[in-house]
Order: C-alpha cells, then structure tokens, then sequence
C-alpha cells in the first residue's frame, strides 16, 4: 500500500480549540492511544471508534462497532465516503480533512500509486457495527444481541422485573419452585389475571423478559405432571401467543433466548458474568440441576464472544493481506475455545462431591424435558439452535447440513432474529481457510488446523460433547420421562435407543471441513542424550525434536503423539517369515491411505508402498487381538487358536505368528501375492499416534520451538508359557526415539507428531495454589515443563528414579534457585540423595527409597491440604503414591473420602500410563458369576472392558462423567459403551482404568459340542458356545435393568423441587415412581419375559433335556396371566394416577399413595436381583462343568430357568398382597398398562425436539 | 467357454406324480443333490432338493408341540414323518420356478449364479426341453482341472 498523508482540522466543540494534524492513513480514531491511532480523549469516544482509510481514492470512514456512533454530517454511518466539505463527528469532535499542501479539494499520494482497491473491513465487523447501533438507538435488542462486547448475549443484562402492570406474572414467576412438591402449579396458572400484551401495556424492552417468563409457565404447566394436559389454560397460552408473535415467532415456543441468553441475573450487578455470580432469572424446579445446567450454558456461550471477536479480525486480516494478524487472530480463536471447552463447559460436573453437582437423574426427570416444544411444530431450544455454533461453522465453512442434526440446525437457524441470520451470512463472506491455504505457511496451517481441532476433534469441543452427552442420553434414556422418551422408547430396555443418538451426534461431525493440508507437525531429531542404566540394560533417553515455524502451541502438561516406525532388525524378520523380498508392491487400504498421508516424504495420492516399507509403518509389535483373529480366520490355525482363546496373542509378533503359520502348513505368501482382501494392507492396521507427555514449555502464546521427551527403554521377555515362548521384545516407540536421538543418521529425518491437549493435567489458574508432585521414571517428563512455567511460588516434587544419573536437573536446578521450588528425590539403586547447594542439585550420601517411603516420613498434610497434586508414571507407581496419601489423610480424616474430595474439588491430575504388565495368564481368574455379584448397589461394583474385570469401587468417584455411567455398567460387560465414548483409543484414559484391574475373565472350554434346539424358525444347530453366549447375554441383561432401576427409583430421595425436603416423597416425586414402574413393567419385564427369558428357557430345554415339554414356559406365563394378582399389578399404574390427577386437581393426596409407590419400587428391584440370582446359578453350572454341562447338570440349567419364571410370578402375588394390605383395591375395568396409551414422541433429552424435524 | 462344452447331458430325472420313496431311491443310487423334475409330456418342471425331501421330515415349532412338546417327541416324529411321507407323491415339495440357463450362455454366467444363489446344479433348458445340468463339479472340472 502507498502511504497516503491527509491533513485534518479538528474541533474540540466543548473547548472550542481546533488543531491541525497530518495523519497517515488508514488511521483509527479512538480513545486509546498506540500507534495508527489518532486519540480523542472523550469518554463518549470508543477505545476503536471508528477508521479512516482510502479506497478507489477517496476518503471513507468506516465504524468500529462505537458505543455512540459515528456521524457525518450529523447522519449516522458504518461506512461513508468523506469528502473535503463534510464534517466527521466523534463524540464532542468534529473533524474536517483536505490534501497537504495542495488545495482542499484533492488528495495526493505520498509514495506510488494506489493498490486497487479492496474493502478492509468484514462484513462480519460491519453487520456487528450496525447492530450494536440499532439495538442502541432502538433503546431494546429484539433484532438480536450483538456486540463487539457481550458478543451473542444482550449487552444490557436481563430486566428483574416487568412494569407494574404485569407484576402478577413477576410475582407467579417467583413462586414457581414451591408449587411443584405439591402439584398445586396448574390450578395457581389458570387463575392468573390475562394481562395486557399490547406495546402500550408491554413495552419492546419488557418483551424479552415476559417471553421467558411466559414460555416457563406454558412449559411448567405441560410437564408437572408425567401425562400432560389436554390444553393450556387461556392465560397462559394467550399472552404467551401475542408474545411470541411480537418477537417474530410463528407459533409460541421458547426459544434458545428464552431458556439461556435471557434467563439469569448477576448476584452482585457489578461483578463478572460467570456462574459463581449467577442465578436463573426465571427459576422453575428450583433444583442445582436446573441452575448448573442452565448457567453454565449460558456462561459458555458467554465466555465464546472472545472467539467471535477474534473470528472478526481474522477475517479483516485476511482483506488486508495481514498474516501476522491472522496468526494472532487465529491463535486468540484457540485459546478462547480451547478455554471455553476446558474451563466453562466441564462446569457441568455430574460428581456428586463436586462444586457444581450436575445430577443426571434429577436433570433427565425435570430439566432434561423442558425443551421439548408445547405446541405441535414448534421449534426447540436444543444445543443446535446455539447461535455461536452456526457462527463458528460459518466461519469454517462447515458446507454439508445433510444429516438428521444438520438438518435440525438449518431448520432452527431459520428462527434466528435478523442480527443473528446476518451475522452468519457475513462470516461465510471472507474465508480465512483459502487465504491459509494459498498463503503456504506452516504455522498459519497449523494454527488453523488446531483450531479446527479444539472444536471439532476428539478432545475438542464436539468430541466432548459427545462424550458428555453419551452420559446424560443413557442416563436420561434408562430414568427419563414418558414425555421425552414415548415413542422412542416404547421399545425395550435392551434396544440402547441412546446409542442411535449418539450416533446422529458422530455424524454430524463429519459434516465440518476437513483439516488443511495434513494434520500432523514434522519434527527433526536435534539433541539426544542416552542414560544407561548402571545395571540391567535398561535406559533412558532425553530427547529434543525442532519444530519450528509450524505453528505448534502447547501447554504445560499437554502430550506428543509420536508416529513410531519399525526397526530394520524387525523388518527383515517379517519379509523372511512373509518369504518376500520387501520390494513386492502391496495396495493400500483406505485407512492405509490416511495414515501414509501423515508420513513426511509421501504424497496424498499413495496408493501403493512396497512391503517393506509397509512393515516398517505398520502394527506388527506386539500382536494386535483383532489382527490375530483376522490370521485364524484366513489360516484356521488350531495352534493360533488356542493362543487367541487364551488372550495370550500380545505374548507374539506378527513375524513369529506367521513362522508358527507356516509350520502349520499355512502359506503365508498369500498375505502378499494373493488376493488383495487377504493382503498385508488389509490384514495388519498401521501404527497410530503413542503418547509421551511433553517435557518443557514455552512461553505463553509463543510457538514452540523445539519439543522435549524424556523416553523410558521398554524391553521384556515374553512368558514362557502353553501359549507363548520366551524371547526378548522391545517397545516399538521408544525404541524409535532412541534411534532417532541416537543414530546421526536420522539427523535429518521428519518424524510425524501431533499435540494431544491434557486439559486434566494443568498448572491452576490461581498462581498461589500450592503444587505437590508425584513422579517415578520417566513421568517426570510433564514436570520439567510445569515447574518450569510455574512463578516462584510453593511447589513441591517427589521423584522416583533408579540412580540420580537418570535425572536430568537443569529446569530443577533452575526453579529452585528461583525460589518457590523443592525437589525430593527417592533413589531406589543408588545409596544417595539430592540436596540443592544454592546453584545446583548434587548428591550427598543418604538411602535407597521409593517415593511412597518419602511421602510417608515427610507427611506433607498441610501441603495437601490445599494443593494441587499431580501425580505422573505407571499404573503401579500412581495406585501407590494414591494408598500413601490416604495414609497421610487417615490420622486426620476418611482417607477414602479425602481422596474423592481431591478428585471433586479437581486438585488431584493424573498422567497415567502402562507398560508391558504381563500377560492373560497371570493373576487372578474369574468367572462372569462373580461378576453379576458385583452391580450398581453392591459395596463393590465390578466392570468387565474387553476381557479385563475392575473393581469400580473407587473409579465411581473418579470418573469425570459421573458415576451412574460407570454405575450402570457395573456386573456385567461394559465393553460397548466403554468403546462407544472411545475411552479404548485414548491410552491415558485406559490406563487410568488400569489402577483398578483385579483379574481377567476365564474363558469356558466348550470342546465344540453341540446340540439341536427348538427356534420360532423350526430345529436349528446350537453350539454349546452360543447356547452360553446367550446365557451370559440374558443375564448380564437383567443386571443392566437392575442397575438402571435403582438409578431410576433413587429420584425418589433427591432434591428435585427447590423449597421441598429431599427426603420427602412429595406427589410430583411420587408419580415419577409410578411412571417408572409403568415403564418397569412394559419396556423391561415385558420384553424380558416374552423374548428373552422365553427364548432362554427353550434353547435350555432343547439343548439339554429331551423330556421336558417346551410349552412349559409358555403356560407359566399364560397362567400367571390369570391370576387375580396379576390384574391388580398390571392396573395399579393407571389407579395411582388417577390418585395423583385428584391431588393434582386440588385433592388430598390418599394416605396410601406414598406407601404403594415405594413398595412398587422395592419390589420391581426385589424382582430383578431375584431373576439375576437365579440365572447366576445356570452360569455357575456351565462354569463348574464346561462342555460336560448337558450331562453332569443339563437338569440344573432347566431348573435355573424355570426359577427366573417362578420369581416373576411370586413377584405379582406378593405385590397384589401388598397392594391390597395398603388398601389399594384397582377396579378390573382399568387397562392393562400394556395397553395404556402412550403420548406422541416430543423429542429428546437435553436436545429439545425431535431429530428427524 | 459355453455351458454345452462343460453341461452333463444326462442327468437324474423324475417325473411328477412319483412318491417319495422313489425320489429317495434315486437320490441314493445317482449320488446327486438334485433330481430333475419332468412332466408326462417330458417338459422340465422343475428340480428336488435331497434338503427338500429331509427338511420335510423335520417337524417345525407347531409339529413339535403338537407330537407332545420334548425334545424326544421331536426326536420320534422325525423317523415317523419318513413312513407317512414315503408313498406321498414328490410333486408339493419340486421347486417349480428353478433358475435355468441355455446351453449357449457363456460358464461365467453360471458360476455367478451357482454362488449368489447359494445353488449346486443348474438345469440346462431350451423351450421346454432339459438338455442337461451345470453343477459346480463340471464347472470347477472344467476351468480348474486343465488350467
């Protein structure tokens, strides 16, 4: 650009002082100092007020979003040309410009000649501009909030209260949490007086505020009870009509605004817009789940308005060519969301100990529902109707809205209001991906890649949204209402409708754009240094990698994925048991294909790599159990086969499995001369991304330079065993790093690495919390880079380590020097210890230790008392230092408690990981008998995750989730949901799980026999195998229904209503008990006996006993279907709600209904835990017997069986007993509950409507 | 390659209206899975599946419930079901819309067919007339044996 000089003359109108000026333009005009500023020091002028730039030669004068507006000629404009003769208003400034030096009608150009001209200010920045006027000028903000400031939240906070006229709403509004325990909250609606609606009565800016208040009663009065009303009363539904039809609604809903944007106010008006000083505006239950959830909503999208700010003058940058803004621009885009997703949102925090308990259950029975629309057709308030995930689509041009949700989205964006709509449309007007794109810079790439990442990836916003919406929908899908869950959920327990959800909710993700370029940083080995050990070959490797200029931003505490590569050694081994040369030719798979990508020196377009450097990329160390399954299907290898059924396949490498192939007679040259389904490509995944926590930091907002590892050497022998031979074997990956720190002649190799964010490992936001850290070998590594980010304040670290020489100090040596810092080192090979002499660590004499000796002599309770503890290293060194603590905490408190305390209040962060732990074959057996003993209600709760059992005891308290998730999955095979929510892929979460391992699952030996059995579709074969498969389904089944029926009954003692006791069985808890038990009856036991039990019950007999007729099941229950018990069972739902309905209309509640309730749950779980143990005897026999099961105790499994169908019927009669010993006597004209009309399906949980709008 | 040069030109054939106990004769005697079906008037009808004949001995769900509901019941009316089906004639259980090819079809067609519908013989049929049967013996003789 050429430098333009105007010359201006500005008036001060309150003075009445002119001076003259020659500005460089573009110049902004504003209250703030700082260079391209001219400064007008007026409180009525904006710290950016407005710019005055040239375009296509003339003068035009742009606002910035000012708080007063800009005027020329005392019109207001966002951007005006500016002739010599007009006159420019800031404030109390008038300023009027002509050329220097020449005559006052034209420019002259400094310099050359002018660039073509180009606007430099984004539609996006002009639409906020505008709006911000308006909404001034209009004196409300109907059109949209829309701010430079508040960003998509009203820049006027919420109104406390209506005009006089209309305080009988104000005053029903306050009262709305104490008319529920009761039920009295319908009866207090109809009475309202109906209110004027017109603008002289309500005025524009009351409109807002009697919106959310209205949508609350309308909502309040629809959902009180579980079966809704037939229709809202007048004056409710009028006013709430002429409401919604001032705001530009179609039909009256409540909006987004209404539930969160408009629906809190600040406890102290001068303090921060953040939950600590929020409440809701229009409280409805009253309960914390209500408060949390929606508070910490609307402080999300709060704490957002920084990104859309930064997503604003990313995109002006990108019009004025400026890379340098871009980069910041984009980097304050990252941290905002980054801080959005990793502070704000985790607020929602599902641990009962936690500061803000978010219970899911009360959630799913009261706020989960109050979304769902109360008018047919209306639009929800659901998570897609968030304006600032439309905003932040649009400015990553987000393209495809095809799926189910997408299409929600589109549709809800549709009732934006006008601010909202442009908004939207102008961020899509500038694209900051083609200028990243076409710029060729890798640090720009980069950056935007890891923006792209924080809010789509897995750790990034969608990822964990997903993630935490996965355990809201099964919790809200095995407890929730009738009214979210009707249609959906007419179908049985055991149809996990959440997962299909989930699903919608992992597809739209892949709707957003894909990363530019690859999405993977290059980094060259620049410094290694190799520390063997003294004794035992072991060592340890400290490693630098340069990855300069490529935008890498990393927090302390954050990860590197590392892409390892295979050794030579290990290579030639494969080739000569593949009996090839390595230049074979082998075509690659789709997912091949994406992984190559990654590799520095290989271009998109790959499709083909010769074998060897197939093998050097791929998986083949240790053996992968899907890649050893996928060789016994291809090689039907008894000798495989019993490795694989033994789980001792880790114990190999593909090498000596492909010998032990073709010593079988297997031909192992197939895998890469065959068939390309049977290829190597195929057969064997490539190498992923392995974990090592990042060793350094950088200074904040500054790129990292280099990247540092501290590596542990992973050797071992394999187990001499019945399915394994003893050979030495290596970790792939930091056998890697250490050739590429080593070898010179990886000096210039580009190794692919990505940061993986650890947002549960970080340094605390208060600098004055003290740390108190916890490491053993080579998990000292993320403390070099805490410490060394950490200002001279108290920090305390433990370190475990063989010989000092295994340490390297320099970080350490520096903090303490610095002050604050105290190292503690535990030697466990070396009689020594260090002590810091002023300048450095050195070493004095002392005793060998172990950190939990140390922790134990120095008793560090006041430390850990306030302090953030981290703790870094093997699952072993973690569950130790975790048993030494609770020593620490016992002489003063439950040690148990204390440390779930820790884990709530988020002082305790663990990095934890694994390393080769041994084998299937060592350690503790047990059987799934043992595990259906242990489910939700037992003192200790087990998990089976692919093949491994858990005591969850401790974990339940741990996990971030909350522990129903956890709960519901206890006593049985949780491996599905575990594998659902990804927590497989994601090594630092599985090890975590790994503290608490006991065993590992026995595998029954069935010899293949096999029998005939009775099926719907005639005489079928059924292996012994399959017949046990389905008893371990079926039972692990009826334990999942135990678990979510304690769940479901437990609301019945939770604060659900604000005023009322939580102990107290109001009515509105009451019908909730009613309804679940409807719910008990017709989607679980219903289901379980026509189907599964039924089922069981006649591959048990077919398979087992040729005597025993096979209708026997079917008569059972036929008869059962008699009895007078069964009738008063299945009628007494219908019978308690109309109890409910007369307190509902005014009645008194029945003394009984509080007592039938309760005795209905008692005894559906009662029938649960009855069912479990009496299958749990069938497995025991399978378990004792094995493949001689049919002839040693066929007779016990036939009877295990039939003792499931005898608990049901004892169950009817012993609750028809009951019923009628509380005097509930149920007419026989009520319906079965079977036949109980249920409600259309409104929509779902937490989402509002339904998906398929 | 055509289905002429590979086709077996004399296969097992049954008329409609014989019992069962001859079909099964015949099924024993020329060891083929498939019996070829023709009418009085030596049109092709259709073929009889050995599957056929044995799953109409297998007593479905009802059958077995009605024999007296055990596993043994069933057990029982399956060897019963043999001497109440034998002097049945064949024709409820011939499968009338069979898959037929010409003899001038190139194999490939076959083979394709023989695997997507799960069959072992296709009956070779022109106007009416049988002129022989593809099984998978004769194609894998064919392609594989001289290859």
């Amino acid at each position: 650009m050429p430098d333009v000089r105007i010359l201006v003359a500005i008036t001060d109108l309150v003075g009445g002082r002119t001076a003259e000026r020659t500005l460089l333009l573009p110049v902004v005009l504003g209250r703030q100092d700082g260079a391209g500023t001219l400064t007008l020091p007026d409180p009525e002028v904006s710290r950016s007020h407005a710019r005055l730039e040239l375009v296509e030669g003339e003068v035009v004068v742009t606002d910035l979003g000012s708080s007063n507006g800009t005027r020329v000629n005392d019109e207001v404009v966002t951007r005006h040309v500016v002739g010599p003769t007009d006159v420019l208003r800031l404030g109390r400034f008038e300023l009027r410009w002509r050329a220097p030096g020449a005559q006052r009608d034209a420019v002259t150009f400094v310099g050359t000649a002018p660039a073509p001209a180009r606007p430099t200010v984004s539609p996006a920045r002009v639409v906020v501009a505008t709006a911000e006027r308006t909404n001034r000028v209009q004196g409300h903000e109907l059109d949209g909030f829309l701010s430079t400031e508040f960003g998509l939240l009203p820049a006027a906070p919420p109104l406390l209260s209506l005009p006089e006229s209309h305080a009988a709403w104000d005053e029903v509004a306050a009262e709305l949490p104490r008319r529920y325990g009761g039920l009295h909250l319908r009866r207090v609606l109809e009475n309202l007086p109906e209110l004027d609606t017109s603008p002289d009565a309500l005025p524009d800016d009351a409109l807002y505020r009697a919106s959310t208040i209205l949508g609350t009663f309308a909502h309040a009065y629809q959902y009180l009870t579980t079966d809704p009303p037939s229709a809202l009363p007048p004056a409710v539904l009028r006013p709430w009509t002429a409401v919604s039809t001032r705001l530009g609604k179609e039909l009256p809903s409540m909006s987004y605004t209404d539930l969160f944007l408009y629906n809190w106010r600040l406890r102290d008006p001068a303090g921060p817009r953040a939950l600590d000083n929020m409440e809701l505006l229009v409280p409805n239950w009253g309960n914390g789940a209500e408060r949390i959830f929606y508070l910490v909503t609307t402080e999300f999208a709060m704490s957002l308005t920084p990104v859309l700010a930064a997503m604003v003058d990313a995109q002006d940058a990108v019009l004025r060519e400026d890379e340098t803004e871009v980069g910041e621009a984009l980097l304050r885009v990252l941290d905002g969301l980054r801080a959005a997703t990793q502070v704000i949102y985790p607020q929602l925090d599902p641990n009962p100990r936690g500061r803000h308990f978010l219970d899911q259950v009360v959630w799913a029975k009261t706020v989960g529902t109050a979304g769902v629309p109360v008018v047919d057709g209306a639009p929800s308030p659901s998570g897609t109707a968030q304006p600032h995930v439309h905003a932040i689509d649009a400015f990553l041009e987000r393209a495809e809205y095809g799926s189910l949700v997408g299409r929600q989205s589109t549709y809800l964006a549709g009732h934006f209001p006008r601010h909202w709509t442009e908004f939207v449309a102008a961020l899509r007007e500038v694209s900051v991906r083609t200028f990243v794109e076409q710029r060729g810079r890798a640090d720009l790439r980069g950056l935007y890649n890891a923006v792209l990442d924080a809010y789509l990836g897995d750790r990034g916003w969608m990822g964990l949204h997903r993630i935490k919406a996965y355990g809201f929908l099964e919790v809200a899908f095995k407890v929730g209402r009738q009214v979210t869950t009707g249609a959906r959920f007419t179908g049985l327990f055991k149809d996990r409708t959440w997962d299909a959800v989930d699903g919608e909710l992992a597809l739209v993700r892949e709707e957003r754009r894909p990363p530019v370029g690859r999405p993977v940083v290059f980094g060259r080995p620049v410094r290694g240094r190799l520390l063997a050990d003294a004794e035992g070959g072991g060592w340890t490797c400290h490693l630098q990698l340069d990855v300069s200029g490529q935008g890498v931003y990393h927090l302390p505490g954050d990860r590197l994925g590392v892409l390892p590569e295979n050794d030579d050694d290990l290579v030639e081994r494969t080739l000569r048991a593949l009996q090839a040369t390595g230049d074979e030719l082998v075509p690659l798979t789709e997912r091949w294909r994406q992984a190559v990508r990654l590799r520095a020196g290989f271009s998109d377009d790959v499709d083909v790599l010769p074998l060897r450097t197939l093998l050097r990329f791929a998986r083949i160390r240790p053996m992968d159990r899907p890649v050893a399954k996928r060789l016994l299907a291809l090689s039907a290898s008894g000798a495989l086969g019993r490795v694989v059924d033994a789980r001792m396949e880790d114990q190999w490498e593909l090498w000596d499995v492909l010998n032990l192939l073709h010593a079988g007679g297997f031909d192992v040259t197939r895998l890469w001369a065959g068939h390309v389904e049977e290829s190597l490509a195929a057969l064997v995944p490539p190498e992923t991304f392995r974990l090592y926590s990042l060793a350094g930091a950088t200074k904040p907002g500054e790129p990292a330079e280099t990247l540092s590892l501290v590596v542990r050497g992973l050797g071992y022998t394999s187990a001499r065993s019945a399915f394994s031979t003893a050979r030495e074997r290596r970790g792939t990956a930091s056998h890697f790093l250490r050739r590429m720190a080593t070898d010179p002649r990886h000096r210039n190799k580009r190794l692919s690495l990505r940061i993986v964010p650890a947002p549960r490992f970080r340094l605390p936001d208060d600098p004055d919390t003290p740390l108190l850290m916890f490491a053993a070998g080579s998990g000292v590594a993320p403390f070099h880079g805490l410490v060394a980010a950490r200002e001279e304040r108290p920090a305390v670290l433990y370190v475990g380590a063989r010989t000092a020489g295994d340490l390297d100090l320099a970080d350490f040596d520096a903090a303490a020097a610095r002050g604050g810092f105290t190292l503690h080192t535990a030697l466990s090979r070396e009689d020594a210890t260090l002590t810091f002499d002023g300048t450095a660590h050195t070493p004095s004499a002392g005793t060998r230790a172990r950190v939990p000796d140390l922790i134990a002599a120095h008793d560090p309770w006041d430390l850990l008392r306030t302090a953030r503890v981290y703790v870094c290293g093997r699952t072993d060194f973690a569950v130790s230092v975790i048993e030494a603590l609770k020593e620490v905490a016992r002489p003063r408190t439950d040690p148990d408690e204390f440390v779930r305390g820790l884990v709530a209040e988020d002082r305790l962060q663990l990095d934890v990981f694994t390393t080769y732990g041994g084998h299937a074959q060592q350690g503790r057996m047990l059987e799934v008998s043992e595990l259906v003993r242990h489910p939700a209600t037992a003192a200790a709760p087990w998990m089976a995750v692919s093949g491994k059992v858990y005591d969850m005891t401790e974990f339940v308290h741990l996990h971030v989730g909350g522990p129903h998730i956890v709960l519901n999955n206890c006593g049985l095979d949780g491996t599905d949901a575990y594998q659902r929510v990804l927590h497989h892929a994601h090594a630092e979460i599985d090890a975590q799980l790994g503290m608490y391992e006991i065993g590992t699952l026995r595998r029954l030996r069935f010899g293949g026999r096999w029998g005939v059995v009775p099926t719907a579709e005639g005489l079928r074969f059924l292996s012994l195998d399959d017949l046990f498969t389905t008893w371990v389904r079926t039972i692990y089944l009826v334990v999942g229904m135990q678990n979510a029926l304690v769940a479901d009954v437990g609301f019945a003692d939770r604060a659900a209503t604000g005023p009322d006791d939580p102990g107290e069985l109001t009515p509105y808890k009451a019908q909730f008990l009613v309804e679940g038990h409807r719910r008990f009856l017709v989607s679980y036991l219903d289901g379980l006996l026509d189907d599964d039990l039924r089922t069981l019950w006649r591959l048990t007999a077919g398979y087992c006993a040729d005597d025993v007729d096979l209708r026997t099941a079917d008569r059972t229950l036929a008869a059962l279907a008699e009895t007078a018990g069964y009738r008063q069972v299945r009628g007494v739902a219908a019978h308690l709600k109309d109890l409910v309905g007369q307190v509902e209309r005014g009645g008194r509640a029945p003394s009984a209904l509080v007592p039938a309730c309760r005795l209905l749950a008692a005894e559906d779980v009662r029938l649960l835990s009855e069912i479990t143990l009496a299958l749990r005897d069938g497995i025991l026999a399978f378990e004792e017997h094995e493949e001689a099961v049919r002839e040693a105790a066929g007779a016990r499994l036939v009877a295990a069986v039939e003792a499931a169908f005898t608990a049901v019927t004892g169950y009817y009669a012993r609750l028809a007993t009951g019923l009628a010993e509380l005097g509930i006597v149920v007419s026989e004209g009520l319906p079965d509950v079977a036949d109980a009309p249920v409600p259309e399906d409104g929509g779902l949980p937490g989402h509002g409507g339904a998906l398929d709008r | 390659m055509l289905v002429r040069d590979v086709m077996s030109a004399f296969p097992a054939v049954i008329r409609t209206g014989a019992d069962v106990r001859r079909a099964a004769e015949l099924l024993s005697v020329s060891e083929v899975g498939h019996l070829m079906v023709l009418d009085a008037d030596d049109r092709f009808v259709g073929q009889l599946a050995e599957d056929d004949l044995i799953r109409a001995l297998v007593p479905d769900l009802d059958g077995v419930l009605a024999a007296g509901a055990t596993m043994a019941d069933a057990f029982r009316v399956f060897a019963e079901r043999g001497r109440e089906v034998a002097d049945r004639p064949i024709d409820p259980l011939v499968r009338r819309e069979a898959v037929t090819v010409g003899p001038d079809d190139p194999l490939a067609k076959v083979a394709v067919a023989l695997l997507d519908r799960g069959m072992r013989r296709i009956p070779v049929v022109v106007d009416g007339t049988l002129l022989g049967t593809v099984s998978r013996a004769d194609v894998c003789r064919a392609v594989l044996y001289h290859a």
